[in-house]
């Protein structure tokens, strides 16, 4: 199969493959049970490659002003990466926050602070375990949605993606940049 | 094995590259309107559903989301005829090219061919239709390909859904495969217009003026009207009478006759199609822009108005985009001169021109018309007659070409809330780039809801911004920017109250859009309108505090505000059903946001509390009086909280959210503090509801509005 063959497979199947992987990502999660964060969505691959390290990455914001509720899903390399937990960083520490791991490869986090979240800083930490020691994983921010404390209206905000080396434990942070 | 492993690869490949776009999920499509998609690259249109997701990050790729959770998708594909096998040489060969491909790289799918047929045989780039059915893992999909080849690309356009949703989604397929044009003519628009003669500047339309007809001198009666095909009892009349004045038709230029929305009926219409093929080639080669103008008027300060809207057609029927002009209405038998231009969409090969007119207040629908005109100019056009300047908000033709940005929008969401209940409506930009510049109005049914604010949105920051609310039943913006606008976020905050009864909806819709980037260029937006649904509390999602159908962290961030009376409680974000808010709730609100998990043993829609009374009650004399004694207490109290400098005591009479947007802010040493305080206990009310009371006072001749709510069992005021 010539590269040009694979890449026009790839557009082809485009729709099909994703409709099949939503439909098996479903079935997974299915069920209706209390979710057990610690061994949500484990993999063949997962299961048979022992964890062996455990790293920690700050999701950081930039010029937050009185932020009151921040969705954010970070999105990870699954077979690079595992997510252990996720932890208030320093602005976080006054926040309500919650998780999921119900789909591979993503965390969903959501943090809400009534009485507003200032300045610049880590929100959360991310601790990851190590699945592929000889890999690095992108960490994107997807579908951030953040309102004010005070008046409930939306943020206008960019992110930068971060990455976590599996090998070392080096790290990039991602970041939340507010606009205004 | 090895194979295996690639598609594991590049399903979770795929799956990134799927959430890297950054899809929401989406409503289910209603499939009845269409937006229309231009590739500048390749020369190809193509149709697609309003609201879906566009991603055009590769041109060659373009993908139209319609809806995530099903992933029902339509794709269109590109290639050069040169990365093709040397065999491919025709459409059949295209055809079995594809579905080989198909077969070759997913040995576990069943990939089957249903039917296949020619179509589009008499235009210049004959295609095939093909239907395939494609198992896997025991579910069905449906995929209708159009496989498409020109001279110099072969096209393949797919629309897939699953099999048991085939025939939902069906339609709207077939629209978009029917719509599909490949153009090679179609240029990648630059802001030099292209140098062409000179072209129409005639209007368009026959009878414009309602002057072609026959009727009694004393008007009042329905008649047919040449060149117009009118529903329910659309009419002319002539001037004077209850009527604009013969006056009035000679400061415009009206003849005898205007067109009017008629007697007994809630709305009418009058509509025109016009036949512009011969300019196709100018049109598809982008060189002409649209210009809709029109008289409008009202009768008195009624409600009743006028909307007349162009509609470009394909060939086909197939609509491709819309301007329009209006509502106008109130006017007190005074015209307004509205003018709209856009550029006419490629495929356009015919116009359909309506005038609605929509009654709000007595039996007689009086929305107003004359002096119609329609023109598809490309450099100048010449304007209807008009002895006055155009009103203060109207606009002059523009002569800049127009640029449709694609994947850009205006959008006003949905919200429902409760009888009596106030709901914030977010308008909102969406993929912009570089906006110097907007004005558009929104309209909505003030029956159902009345404004009580409305503030600067997100994306404005640092920008100019100006609305007016102050003529039901539309609201004006203005906003300008130095700097340019891009990304995504709310231009708008719009605070209504539902003065509707329970089940009453008011659409929200916008209309006059007039966008230029920093240059002064015209832009295109495509809009999507929004509707405010005056819901039963047994319907309302419970958790979802702002009404717009999700349950979120914003929603928990609302109940943990009003844990600690930060604002006003409502029981829709009582989570546990133990009758008040507090900070559990906002945690299982929260929880139930990031991880889908519903409160142990609850439904998530649950009655909650019905307000004490509807506003659709008809109060008698002694309970308004009551009310008002009740509220000019309130307001007695905060004037004389202003006058003795009580910070304090004048934020306890302000309802939960003005408190908090105020604590701190205030200072009552300010100068105008005196006369606000005056105004204050001068102010006059208005209108009177059970749970309301609307108010105005004057300041230095400047009048503003108020209100005061019942919050729990206190009266507060807001909306100043």
């Amino acid at each position: 199969m010539t590269r040009m063959e694979r890449h026009l497979w790839l557009r082809l199947l485009y729709v099909v493959i994703a409709l099949t992987l939503v439909a098996s990502t479903l079935t997974a999660c299915g069920g209706g049970g209390k979710e057990d964060k610690a061994t949500s969505a484990p993999t063949a691959t997962l299961t048979s490659t022992p964890a062996v390290k455990e790293l920690e990455v700050p999701i950081n914001l930039k010029d937050a002003r009185n932020v009151g509720s921040l969705h954010m899903e970070i999105v990870y390399d699954p077979a690079v990466l595992s997510v252990i937990d996720v932890e208030a960083g320093e602005l976080g520490s006054n926040a309500m926050i919650e998780f999921s791991l119900s789909t591979q490869g993503r965390v969903k986090v959501g943090i809400v602070d009534a009485s507003g979240i200032n300045g610049d800083g880590a929100v959360v930490t991310v601790s990851f375990n190590a699945i592929d020691k000889n890999k690095t994983s992108q960490l994107a921010l997807e579908n951030l949605e953040c309102y004010s404390a005070k008046t409930l209206y939306d943020f206008v905000v960019k992110s930068s993606p971060g990455n976590l080396s599996a090998v070392d434990g080096s790290y990039t942070a991602a970041e939340v940049t507010f606009v205004y | 094995m090895r194979k295996k492993l690639f598609l594991a690869t590049v399903m979770v490949l795929l799956t990134v590259s799927m959430l890297l776009l950054n899809i929401p999920v989406l409503e289910a499509s209603d499939g009845q309107q269409m937006d229309t998609y231009i590739s500048n690259t390749y020369g190809y249109s193509i149709s697609y559903p309003q609201g879906s997701r566009v991603d055009d990050s590769d041109p060659s790729f373009v993908g139209f989301i319609l809806d995530e959770v099903t992933r029902t998708v339509f794709i269109a594909f590109v290639e050069p005829l040169s990365v093709l096998p040397a065999s491919v040489t025709s459409l059949d060969d295209l055809e079995t090219f594809r579905i080989k491909q198909v077969k070759e790289q997913d040995e576990t799918a069943s990939v089957e061919v249903i039917s296949s047929k020619k179509v589009r045989q008499d235009e210049k780039f004959p295609g095939r239709e093909v239907l395939l059915k494609y198992t896997d893992q025991g579910i069905d999909y449906r995929t209708d390909m159009l496989l498409v080849m020109s001279d110099k690309y072969s096209f393949m356009v797919t629309a897939t859904t699953q099999a048991k949703l085939y025939d939902t989604y069906e339609p709207q397929f077939h629209a978009a495969i029917e719509s599909f044009t490949v153009d090679a003519t179609i240029p990648r628009i630059t802001s030099t217009p292209a140098s062409t003669p000179a072209l129409t500047q005639t209007n368009l339309l026959r009878n414009p003026g309602a002057e072609e007809v026959q009727m009694s001198a004393s008007g009042g009666q329905v008649v047919s009207i040449p060149g117009w095909t009118i529903t329910s009892n659309f009419t002319t009349e002539p001037y004077g009478g209850d009527f604009p004045t013969t006056a009035e038709s000679q400061r415009i230029s009206g003849g005898s006759n205007l067109f009017s929305g008629g007697p007994e009926n809630a709305m009418s219409t009058a509509t025109q199609e016009v036949d512009v093929s011969s300019l196709g080639q100018d049109i598809d080669a982008a060189r002409r822009t649209a210009v809709l103008q029109a008289q409008l008027a009202g009768y008195g300060n009624q409600g009743d108005n006028g909307t007349v809207k162009a509609e470009f057609l394909s060939a086909s029927g197939a609509l491709l985009g819309s301007i329009s002009v209006g509502p106008v209405g109130g006017t007190n038998n005074v015209f307004q001169f509205k003018t709209a231009s856009g550029a006419v969409p490629s495929g356009t090969r015919s116009v359909r021109v309506t005038m609605t007119s929509t009654r709000f207040n007595g039996s007689y629908n009086d929305g107003y018309f004359d002096n119609l005109f329609l023109g598809l100019q490309s450099i100048e056009v010449t304007p209807i007659p008009s002895s006055t300047p155009a009103p203060v908000g109207t606009s002059t033709p523009t002569v800049t070409p127009t640029v449709t940005t694609a994947g850009a929008r205006l959008i006003v969401d949905s919200r429902s809330v409760a009888p009596g209940g106030k709901v914030q409506v977010p308008v909102r930009l969406e993929n912009v780039g570089n906006i110097g510049s907007m004005n558009f109005v929104l309209t909505y049914d003030p029956g159902v809801l009345k404004v009580t604010k409305v503030d600067k949105g997100s994306l404005l920051s640092g920008a100019m911004f100006t609305p007016n609310y102050e003529d039901p039943p539309v609201i004006l913006f203005g906003f300008a920017s130095n700097n340019g606008l891009s990304g995504s976020g709310s231009v708008a905050y719009i605070e209504f109250v539902a003065i509707g009864s329970e089940g009453s909806k008011s659409p929200l819709t916008v209309s006059e859009v007039l966008t230029t980037d920093i240059s002064g260029q015209s832009l295109l937006l495509s809009t999507q309108n929004g509707t405010v649904t005056i819901d039963k509390d047994e319907n309302r999602l419970l958790g979802d505090y702002n009404g717009d159908s999700r349950v979120t962290e914003v929603d928990a961030l609302a109940a943990l505000r009003m844990s600690v009376k930060l604002l006003a409680e409502d029981l829709i974000v009582d989570m546990n059903q133990d009758g008040k808010v507090t900070a559990e709730d906002a945690r299982l609100i929260l929880k139930q946001a990031v991880t889908g998990e519903t409160t142990t043993g609850k439904t998530t829609v649950t009655p909650t509390p019905v307000p004490a009374t509807t506003l659709t009650s008809t109060l008698d004399e002694k309970t308004i009086a009551a009310i008002k004694e009740e509220t000019n207490k309130v307001i007695k109290k905060a004037s004389e909280a202003m006058l003795s400098g009580n910070v304090e005591g004048l934020l306890n009479e302000l309802e939960s959210s003005l408190k908090a947007q105020l604590a701190g802010d205030l200072n009552l040493s300010a100068p105008k503090t005196a006369a606000v305080a005056e105004a204050l206990s001068n102010a006059k009310v208005t209108e009177v509801y059970p749970d309301m009371v609307f108010y105005e006072m004057a300041i230095d001749s400047e009048t503003y509005s108020f209100y005061v709510l019942r919050e729990g069992q206190e009266w507060k005021i807001g909306g100043l």
